[in-house]
């Protein structure tokens, strides 16, 4: 297990590696001048070219990916923003908080809630009950989230005045104004996991539940609460806890349609506005971030199969 | 809109209705003392900064109202005033002009404006402003002549200075604040002589401003400015609706008249601020492009029906232009453009040799009216056999091809800041670098250069409304380089109970919120 162990976390840092190599290409790829934008109209070409040489945009890409990686390694230093000047890694910090605010509570929600509705669309297949939870996840998967939260703003906020139109307090500020501006961009946030997570756990566990030693299970006298609980939902769940993987970088990518609505002032809204402004620095160093939490979710996700599933565990050996 | 005075006269007499006090203190409106200003902005500033080298965009001037003053301001005649400064005296013959600074200023940290800090200001501005080529290169050196005089010595005359300085080149920070704090800090907490001062500053987010108690120009009455980010144009029509906001800068036009029916105020300056126009590949460097061919483009102006597509884009809130500009102080009359008639469109095409048409591109920057813009042109070039891919740009991809976006069309939509010649003369004229407007695909012929440059060195206003008249009539009749298309205004969206704010009225780039109130 320390062996394997090992060998994945240096898959991990060879992956993170070529990621950083790929998002650097990429966004230098992409036509535009960052120093454009921010000297706007009129800067001459020289002052543009000041602009580039004060900021290493001229270097070989080699000496300036060189650079960007080698402050990042050696002091966790991301570099400024070529649109602001202000310091990258203080950004992020900044914002990645806000987005975790909002995405970590979307994620328990969508799973204490899509759980549920899974087990008893399976467990009450065929039912009223499993025909209207069906329309309901259907209805989430289908319906654009964007939409979803402007219709919520129209109603909820403009006509019936229960929730403010956008904005965002941090909880440490005020946890009460966090709750109320929070409610509806995490609601939004969650339909899409509660939609995924139940119906995934439904068609796990319907196939789960008509396995030989759940009848068994219930030859013996169990009563039908036991098990579900305590036989069929463990196996059930292996593919869900992909789910949560997959939704993990999600979270910290920061979902850009919610934060841009709502103008939280996340990790999903800069990265659009450093795409958008050839921000090269703050892109590379939050795609580099996103990329690092999935790999590392991914492990995380291997290693619970592994906690989960014993046989898992002693392929593992 | 016609001009009252002659501004080159108003200048050298060196009075003006700021110069009489007039302007600064205000008459205390009705409506009640206190309260917050809630104004929701679609977007932040350009640059994310708050100093020297702003940008000049149309927001950085909207955030900029609360704490900065320029040496000069737009006034309602497309002249500008004396501001900051008392008085000017313009000496072409010397080539210098003689900058009286206004008495009683100061800053909201205390210090007081004098010439000494005017002339920090211009002397800072010259090495590291984003405009100071394009519109200060004549400046050569500013002297202090006495505690409020400074000198202001040109390598070659400049009549576009006090304009210039009307604009963000000439707001002035508090030189003692720079030099304790440094760039990167005064870059986030800027001090201007404005009447209040930033509070906060949530990037992307808002920004908050609180009363200078200090303030120079008397008592101010509200008690704070709030700036708050609506990126999604419904969310800030339910802000506006819902009374969370009390003006809204940065609507769709297809926005602003739902607003209206709700009994908003649709704030439109007297004066234009923005011009579009059609520009062509007219340089056409690899020989390849059909709108090289004056043809092709005088057919290209025949086969759009301007009037048509300024109301369908715009919605009512621009009117179509024939020449580059604003108003009607430079207007040329002579100018003729070019008619919509598909029928001379198409035999002028046949005449250049493409009487089946032919492919190009239209391309624009994401912004304004410019998107449906050029689906409406699309479409009329489609009727006399023109196949034009449009493509709508953001961001660097945008700022990029506009410098130069190698062949077909783009359409433009440009700042006009009340001096026509001066911006003429930052697009069209020869020698000019970096980011640039049809750099490398638009002509600079050598009369049209010859004419602005006489425009902006012009002793008479005359003079250089005549000049820039040439310039105009070679552009658009007779070499076709560009087809104006509208000129208009930003507009604002305010709640009625907002009195006195100056808003949207004068020129975007101004306001008096120092005498805003809001009515209970």
């Amino acid at each position: 297990m320390p062996l394997y162990i090992t060998r994945r976390l240096l898959v991990m840092l060879g992956l993170a590696l070529v990621v950083s190599v790929l998002v650097f290409l990429m966004m230098r790829m992409l036509p535009g001048d960052p120093a454009l934008i921010a000297l706007g109209d009129s800067a001459s070409a020289a002052e543009i070219t000041a602009f580039r040489d004060r900021l290493g945009l001229n270097d070989p890409l080699a000496l300036q990916y060189w650079h960007w990686i080698s402050r990042i390694v050696t002091g966790w230093d991301f570099g400024q923003s070529v649109l602001n000047q202000q310091d990258v890694s203080e950004m992020i910090s900044q914002r990645l908080p806000n987005t975790l605010m909002i995405g970590l509570p979307s994620l328990v929600i969508g799973i204490l809630l899509g759980l549920p509705i899974g087990v008893v669309t399976a467990v009450r297949r065929g039912s009223w009950v499993d025909q209207a939870f069906a329309v309901l996840v259907n209805g989430f998967l289908g319906t654009p989230r964007f939409l979803i939260a402007i219709f919520g703003v129209l109603i909820l906020a403009l006509k019936l005045r229960l929730i403010p139109l956008q904005g965002y307090t941090a909880p440490w500020v005020d946890f009460g104004a966090y709750v109320h501006k929070a409610i509806w961009p995490v609601f939004v946030n969650s339909i899409y996991i509660i939609a995924v997570v139940a119906r995934h756990t439904r068609s796990n566990l319907l196939e789960v539940l008509q396995q030989d030693y759940i009848r068994t299970a219930r030859a013996n006298g169990l009563s039908e609460l036991r098990v579900i609980l305590r036989h069929a939902l463990k196996n059930g769940l292996i593919p869900v806890i992909t789910i949560i993987g997959l939704e993990l970088p999600q979270i910290v990518g920061g979902a850009i349609v919610i934060e841009t609505i709502f103008n939280i002032p996340g990790i999903g809204q800069l990265v659009m506005k450093g795409v958008t402004g050839r921000d090269y620095l703050v892109v590379q160093a939050a795609v580099l971030i996103i990329s690092v939490v999935t790999i590392l979710s991914n492990f995380v996700v291997d290693m619970t199969y592994a906690l989960i599933d014993p046989r898992i565990r002693s392929a593992s050996r | 809109m016609t001009r009252h005075a002659d501004r080159r006269t108003v200048l050298k007499t060196g009075l003006s209705a700021a110069a009489l006090g007039l302007a600064p203190r205000l008459a205390q409106a009705a409506g009640q003392s206190g309260g917050t200003l809630n104004i929701g902005v679609s977007t932040e500033m350009n640059y994310n900064m708050m100093c020297f080298s702003m940008t000049g965009d149309t927001f950085d001037f909207v955030y900029a109202w609360p704490i900065y003053e320029s040496l000069f301001r737009p006034n309602d005649h497309g002249t500008v005033d004396p501001w900051l400064l008392e008085r000017v005296e313009a000496d072409s013959a010397g080539l210098h002009y003689l900058f009286h600074v206004r008495r009683g200023v100061t800053f909201s940290d205390g210090e007081v404006l004098d010439a000494a800090a005017v002339k920090w200001n211009i002397d800072h501005y010259m090495k590291v402003g984003s405009k100071k080529t394009a519109l200060l290169g004549a400046i050569q050196s500013v002297e202090i002549v006495d505690d409020y005089t400074v000198k202001v010595n040109l390598s070659t005359w400049s009549s576009i200075i006090p304009a210039a300085f009307a604009r963000e080149c000439g707001y002035v920070f508090s030189p003692k604040h720079y030099e304790t704090h440094g760039d990167a800090y005064c870059q986030l907490h800027p001090v201007g002589t404005g009447p209040f001062i930033l509070k906060s500053w949530t990037h992307n987010v808002g920004k908050m401003f609180v009363r200078n108690n200090k303030y120079w120009g008397g008592k101010v009455n509200l008690d704070a400015i709030n700036y708050t980010i609506y990126n999604d144009p419904l969310v800030a029509q339910a802000a506006l609706l819902s009374e969370e906001i009390d003006v809204f800068c940065g609507m769709p036009y297809t926005g602003i008249k739902p607003m209206a029916d709700q009994g908003l105020f649709i704030a439109r300056e007297k004066l234009s601020d923005h011009a579009s126009l059609l520009v062509f590949n007219s340089q056409n460097v690899k020989h390849d492009d059909p709108t090289g061919n004056v043809l092709v483009r005088q057919a290209i102006c025949h086969a759009i029906n301007k009037p048509a597509l300024v109301q369908a884009a715009y919605r009512g809130f621009a009117r179509p232009q024939n020449q580059f500009g604003i108003g009607e102080h430079f207007l040329n009359k002579a100018i003729h453009g070019y008619e919509y008639d598909v029928a001379k469109a198409k035999a002028l095409l046949a005449q250049a040799g493409f009487p089946n048409g032919f492919k190009t591109q239209l391309q624009t920057y994401d912004g304004g009216a410019n998107a449906e813009a050029v689906q409406i042109i699309q479409a009329d070039l489609a009727k006399v056999g023109i196949d034009a891919k449009v493509q709508v740009l953001t961001g660097a991809a945008g700022n990029l091809a506009m410098i130069g976006w190698d062949q077909g069309l783009w359409y433009h939509s440009s700042g006009v800041y009340t001096d026509v010649a001066m911006q003429m003369a930052s697009i069209f004229c020869q020698g000019l670098t970096g980011s640039v407007l049809g750099l490398t695909t638009m002509l600079h012929p050598d009369d049209v250069n010859a004419a602005l440059v006489k425009s902006v060195s012009a002793t008479s206003d005359q003079e250089s409304v005549e000049q820039v008249g040439i310039a105009n009539k070679i552009l658009v009749d007779d070499l076709v380089v560009y087809m104006p298309v509208a000129e208009f205004s930003v507009i604002f969206i305010m709640n009625q109970k907002v009195k006195n704010s100056g808003i949207g009225s004068t020129f975007f780039t101004v306001s008096t919120l120092q005498t805003a109130t809001l009515e209970s």
